[in-house]
C-alpha cells in the first residue's frame, strides 16, 4: 500500500553469515528493525477508534479489511514522549504469537538485507529502549541499528495488563 | 478392539448418525412411558435402534451390538403386543440407551467399549421372549452374537408355539419354506459366483444370514396376514419395515439381487397398506424364497442369481394395477399368475433387462396415491447434505463482509443523492444499484443465517429424560410440559444454551417443586409441572421455563446474601424484590442448604446468566412466593448480526443493540434530578438512574459536549438512561470480536465488540449487562 516508498538496499557488504532480511523504521532519533517475515504490511496512518478503560498505550483499533486490531503507540510502548503523528508516520501491521496487531511508528525507511555476522547481542544499555526487548544491535557502517524482538515486545501484552 | 481398524470418518459417520438416533431415541422412550399403547412411537424406536444396531455391525462393535439386539428384542415383543411397556420395562430399555451411549463415549476417546451391564442385557432378552408367542427365538441371535460372530447356528432357546397365523419355520433352518408353493427354480437356472467380500464385511456374513432368516420368518408371518382384511395395515406396515431392513443390511453388503427384492417387497407393502391385493402374495412369497435361497447361498460363501428382472417388472406390474381402486381380480390376476409355478417359468424372457426395469425406476414413476410417509422420508434424505460448521461460519463471515460493503455503497449512493453529483441518469441508476444491493444482500444474509438455525427442539430432546430421572431421584411427582420446540435459533446460541438451561431446569425441580406431601399441605396437586416454553418475539426468542412450585424465598436470600457479605443489611432494605431475586445470579451465591449432585454449589445462577449474556441474551425472574417461579430468558436469533442505533458521544461512534433500547427521550430541565449525589431523570411515573456515556468511555474532557438525548436501555425489568450527545440512525451492524487481549485487559470498558460503520470506520458496540453492572456498582459501593 504505502510501502512503495520504502528503499531496497543491500547495506551489507560482508561476505557469510545468514541473510536477515529487516524492515527499519524510525522512532525519534534511533533507528529499528523487525524481521520482515513477522510483517504482514504497512499503512498509512488512519482513523483510530479509542477503547475506552484499554492499557495506555493501546491508541485504539482500526479495520483492517474487516479484521477489528489494536494499534499500539510504540513511542508509549517505550516510554517514550508522544509525538504528534505526521505525514511519516506510518502504521506497521505485525503478527506475533498469532495475533494480529499494529504499531505505530514516526517513519518507515527501508527494507535492509545484513548479515547475522554483523549482529551483536544487545549491550545493557544502549537507548532508550529497555534491552528485553532487543534481539541485537545491527553494526553498519555509518550507523546501529537496533533489532526488535516482537514476541517479547507483545509478549501476551504482560506488560498492557500490568498497565492496565 | 477391532474398532480403530475401521476408516475414522466411517466411524465418524457412525457417531453423528447414529448419535442423533440415539438422542431421539431418549426422548420418544420417555415419550413411551407415558404412552405405552403408541404403536407408531414404538415402531420408530424400534427402527431407530435396529438401524444403529445394523451399523454398528457393520463396524464390528459387538459389544454395542450384544445390548442393542437386547433392547430391540424387549422392544420387539412389545411392538407385537406381547406385553404393555411399564416402568421396569423402562429403565431397563434406559439403561441399555445408556450404555450404548457410554459406548459412543469410549469409541470417541478411543477407548475399547464399555462392556453392558449382563444382567439388563439378560432382563431385556427375558423380557423380549417374555411369554413371546410370536417371536420366541429373538434371543437367539444375542446368543449368537454375544459369544461369536462366527456361531452361526442361532440356539434356538424356547419351544416354539406354532403361532395362529403363520406357519414360521425354525430359524436354524438356512432356507425359509415359503407358503404357496412358488419355488425359485421356476425362474430359470441359477448362477452360482463364488463370493467376494471385503474381509472386514466377511466375519459379519454368518450373522447378515442369521438377521435375514430371521426376518424372512417375520415377513412370512405378515405376508399371511395380508389377506385378512383387518390385520392388513398393520401387517403391510410391518411388511414394509422389515423389507426395508432386509434392503439395508444387503446394500450393506452391496448383495444388489438380494436388495432389489427387498425393494420389491417394500413397493409391495406400500401399496397393500390402501389396497386389498390378495394376488400380491404369491409374488411377495416367491421373492422371499429367492431372498432364503440368496442366504442359504450366501452361508456357504457363494452369490446365486437368477434372473429376476422380468420377475421384478410383474411384480410391480402386478401391484401398480392392483393399485387401482375396486380392480376385479381378472386383471390383477393375470400378472400374478405369472408369478405363480406354473406360468413364471416364462418370465425369463431376454427382453426385460433394461435398468429402467428395476423396481426403483418404477416406484418413481408410479405416481399412485400412496403418499407414505417412508417416501417423504426417503425424499427428505436425499435432499439433506451434511456440511461441515466450519464452512458455513466461513459463509456468514463473507456476508458480514458484503452486509459492510453494502452499507458503504449506500452511504456513497445517499452521498452522490445529496450532492447532486453526475447527472440524473446516474443519480438515479447509482441509486437503483445500491436499492438493489441492499435488498439482494438482506435476503443473502437471512438465507444464511437460515442454513445455520436448528429447533430448540435439539437441545429440548434432553429434558424429559432428564426431569424424569431427577423427578425419580428427588422423589417428586413431575410433569414436563415443553412447547415451542420447532422454534429456531442460530446454532452457536444453541451450543451456548443447552447447560444453561439444563441447570435451570434442575433448579426448578430441586428448589423450585416442593416433594408431593408438601404439596398436597399447600392444596397444590400432588404432581408438579415444569412449563418449558419458547416463542419467537421479533428479533428474538424467549424461552420460558415455569414451575409450579414455591417460589424463591427472598427473605431467605437477603439473609443469605448478608451472611455471605454480599450486601449490608442496609443495602438490602433498599432493594426491591425484584433485585433481592436477581441476586441469586451473582458469583458464589446458593442457598441451598445441604450440596446435592443435584444442584446447589453456588457457581450454577451465576454461569447461567454469564452463558447467557454471552451469547447476549438477558435472563429475568418472576417470582410468584408460593406459586411459583418463572426464568424468562431472551436470546437473539443470531449472534453475529445485530440491529443497532448508532449515537455519537463527543466526537465517537458507538452502537447501542437496538434491543436493549426501550425508548429514546431528550428530557427536559425539569425532568432531571439528583439522589444521592446521582443523577436521575423523572420518565413518567418511573424515576431512572442517568449515566453520563462520555464519563463512562472515559473521553477526555476536551472532546465533551453536550449530551441532551437520554436513551432509555432495559436489563431484565431494570431501566438506566444513557445521555449521548447525538443521535445517528438504526443500522444492521456485523459484530467483531476485539482483540482477545485487549477485551481482557479492557474487561472494565463496558464494550463487548466493534463493527465496521458505513464509512469504513470502527464502532464500538456498547456491551449493556456490563454498563447495568457499572451503573449499580456505583450508587451501592
Amino acid at each position: 500500500m504505502a510501502s512503495g516508498d520504502i528503499k531496497n538496499t543491500i547495506a551489507d557488504t560482508s561476505e557469510g553469515g545468514q541473510q536477515l532480511q529487516l524492515v527499519t523504521f524510525g522512532l525519534g532519533e534511533e533507528e529499528f528493525a523487525v524481521d520482515i517475515l513477522a510483517v504482514q504490511e504497512i499503512n498509512r496512518m488512519m482513523s483510530l477508534t479509542r477503547v475506552p478503560q484499554s492499557p495506555p498505550e493501546v491508541e485504539g483499533v482500526i479495520n483492517l479489511r474487516g479484521k477489528i486490531i489494536p494499534v499500539i503507540d510504540l513511542r508509549k510502548r517505550f516510554g517514550l514522549t508522544p509525538s504528534e503523528q505526521s505525514e511519516q508516520s506510518r502504521i506497521i501491521v505485525v503478527e506475533v504469537h498469532s495475533r494480529v496487531l499494529g504499531f505505530i511508528v514516526d517513519r518507515v525507511s527501508e527494507v535492509l538485507r545484513i548479515s547475522s555476522k554483523i549482529v551483536e547481542p544487545a549491550p545493557t544499555m544502549v537507548c532508550s529502549v529497555d534491552s528485553d526487548f532487543i534481539a541485537g544491535v545491527g553494526k553498519l557502517p555509518d550507523r546501529l541499528l537496533i533489532l526488535l524482538d516482537l514476541s517479547k515486545l507483545f509478549d501476551n501484552h504482560a506488560a498492557l495488563s500490568a498497565a492496565a | 478392539m477391532s474398532q480403530m481398524a475401521f476408516d475414522p470418518e466411517l466411524m465418524q459417520d457412525f457417531l453423528t448418525e447414529s448419535g442423533e438416533l440415539l438422542d431421539q431415541l431418549d426422548q420418544d422412550l420417555v415419550t413411551l412411558e407415558t404412552a405405552p399403547g403408541d404403536l407408531e412411537l414404538l415402531n420408530r424406536i424400534f427402527r431407530a435402534l435396529h438401524t444403529i444396531k445394523g451399523s454398528a455391525s457393520f463396524l464390528q462393535l459387538t459389544n454395542l451390538v450384544h445390548v442393542a439386539h437386547a433392547a430391540e428384542s424387549c422392544l420387539n415383543a412389545a411392538r407385537n403386543r406381547v406385553f404393555v411397556v411399564c416402568r421396569s420395562d423402562m429403565d431397563l430399555l434406559l439403561a441399555a440407551v445408556d450404555t450404548i451411549k457410554k459406548q459412543f463415549d469410549d469409541i470417541r476417546e478411543g477407548r475399547d467399549l464399555t462392556r453392558a451391564d449382563e444382567e439388563v442385557v439378560a432382563k431385556l432378552a427375558a423380557r423380549g421372549e417374555g411369554g413371546g408367542a410370536d417371536h420366541p427365538h429373538e434371543s437367539a441371535p444375542d446368543a449368537a452374537v454375544a459369544t461369536a460372530p462366527a456361531a452361526t447356528a442361532p440356539a434356538a432357546t424356547a419351544p416354539q408355539p406354532p403361532a395362529p397365523e403363520c406357519d414360521a419355520p425354525s430359524p436354524s433352518e438356512p432356507e425359509v419354506q415359503v407358503s404357496g408353493g412358488a419355488s425359485p427354480e421356476t425362474l430359470g437356472a441359477a448362477q452360482e459366483r463364488p463370493l467376494v467380500l471385503d474381509p472386514s464385511k466377511a466375519d459379519l456374513l454368518d450373522l447378515l444370514v442369521v438377521d435375514v432368516n430371521e426376518t424372512l420368518t417375520k415377513l412370512d408371518a405378515q405376508v399371511a396376514q395380508l389377506t385378512a382384511e383387518a390385520s392388513r395395515p398393520g401387517a403391510a406396515a410391518a411388511l414394509h419395515e422389515l423389507a426395508d431392513n432386509l434392503n439395508k443390511t444387503a446394500e450393506f453388503f452391496e448383495f444388489a439381487p438380494m436388495s432389489r427384492l427387498a425393494q420389491g417387497l417394500m413397493k409391495l407393502a406400500s401399496e397393500a397398506r390402501s389396497h386389498a391385493i390378495d394376488p400380491a402374495v404369491p409374488p411377495a412369497r416367491l421373492a422371499m424364497a429367492l431372498i432364503a435361497e440368496q442366504a442359504a447361498g450366501l452361508s456357504q460363501r457363494k452369490l446365486i442369481e437368477r434372473p429376476i428382472d422380468s420377475f421384478l417388472e410383474t411384480f410391480t406390474g402386478a401391484m401398480t394395477q392392483s393399485a387401482t381402486p375396486a380392480q376385479s381380480p381378472t386383471p390383477a390376476a393375470s400378472p400374478s399368475a405369472q408369478a405363480k409355478p406354473s406360468t413364471a417359468a416364462a418370465a425369463p424372457s431376454p427382453a426385460s433387462t433394461a435398468p429402467a426395469a428395476s423396481p426403483t425406476g418404477n416406484a418413481a414413476g408410479d405416481a399412485g396415491e400412496d403418499k407414505s410417509r417412508e417416501k417423504h422420508d426417503a425424499k427428505a434424505a436425499e435432499q439433506t447434505i451434511r456440511v461441515e460448521v466450519g464452512r458455513l461460519e466461513a459463509l456468514l463471515n463473507l456476508v458480514g463482509e458484503l452486509v459492510l460493503q453494502k452499507n458503504r455503497v449506500n452511504a456513497m449512493s445517499r452521498h452522490i443523492q445529496a450532492m447532486n453529483l453526475g447527472s440524473q441518469e446516474f443519480r438515479e441508476q447509482a441509486g437503483e444499484v445500491s436499492g438493489g444491493l441492499d435488498r439482494v444482500t438482506s435476503d443473502l444474509q437471512l438465507a444464511v443465517m437460515k442454513t445455520r438455525m436448528q429447533p430448540l427442539d435439539k437441545i429440548f430432546g434432553k429434558y424429559p429424560r432428564l426431569i424424569r430421572d431427577l423427578a425419580a431421584k428427588l422423589g417428586k411427582k413431575i410433569n414436563l410440559v415443553i412447547e415451542g420446540g420447532e422454534t429456531e435459533v442460530d446454532k452457536s446460541v444453541i451450543e451456548q444454551l443447552g447447560d444453561p438451561l439444563i441447570h435451570l431446569m434442575r433448579n426448578s425441580c430441586d428448589h423450585g417443586l416442593e416433594s408431593p406431601a408438601d404439596r398436597a399441605a399447600a392444596g397444590k396437586s400432588e404432581v408438579g409441572t415444569i412449563r418449558l416454553s419458547a416463542s419467537n418475539a421479533g428479533g428474538h426468542v424467549e424461552i420460558r421455563i415455569a414451575d409450579d412450585g414455591r417460589g424463591l424465598n427472598t427473605k431467605r436470600i437477603s439473609q443469605k446474601a448478608i451472611e455471605k457479605g454480599l450486601y449490608t443489611q442496609a443495602q438490602i432494605d433498599q432493594m426491591s424484590e425484584q433485585e433481592l431475586c436477581r441476586i441469586i445470579f451473582l458469583p458464589g451465591f446458593s442457598t441451598a442448604e445441604k450440596i446435592s449432585d443435584v444442584s446447589g454449589r453456588g457457581v450454577g445462577m451465576d454461569v447461567v446468566r454469564s452463558n447467557i449474556e454471552k451469547v447476549k441474551g438477558t435472563i429475568d425472574l418472576i417470582n410468584d412466593p408460593g406459586k411459583g417461579c418463572t426464568v424468562l430468558i431472551k436470546i437473539p436469533l443470531t449472534v453475529a448480526i445485530m440491529s443497532a442505533m448508532m449515537v455519537g458521544v463527543g466526537p465517537e461512534t458507538y452502537a447501542v443493540p437496538l434491543s436493549s433500547i426501550v425508548e429514546i427521550v431528550r428530557p427536559e430541565k425539569d425532568q432531571l434530578a439528583s439522589i444521592n449525589q446521582s443523577p436521575v431523570m423523572r420518565l413518567r411515573d418511573t424515576v431512572l438512574p442517568l449515566l453520563q456515556a462520555a464519563e463512562l468511555f472515559s473521553l477526555p474532557a476536551s472532546k465533551r459536549d453536550d449530551a441532551p438525548f437520554a436513551v432509555v436501555l432495559s436489563l431484565s425489568e431494570r431501566r438506566v438512561g444513557l445521555m449521548v450527545s447525538r443521535l445517528i440512525g438504526q443500522q444492521e451492524v456485523v459484530i467483531k470480536p476485539l482483540d482477545e487481549e485487549l477485551s481482557r485487559t479492557g474487561a472494565g470498558g463496558p464494550v463487548s465488540g466493534a463493527t465496521v460503520r458505513d464509512d469504513g470506520g470502527v464502532s464500538l458496540i456498547v456491551d449493556v449487562p456490563r454498563l447495568f453492572e457499572l451503573a449499580e456498582a456505583e450508587p451501592r459501593r
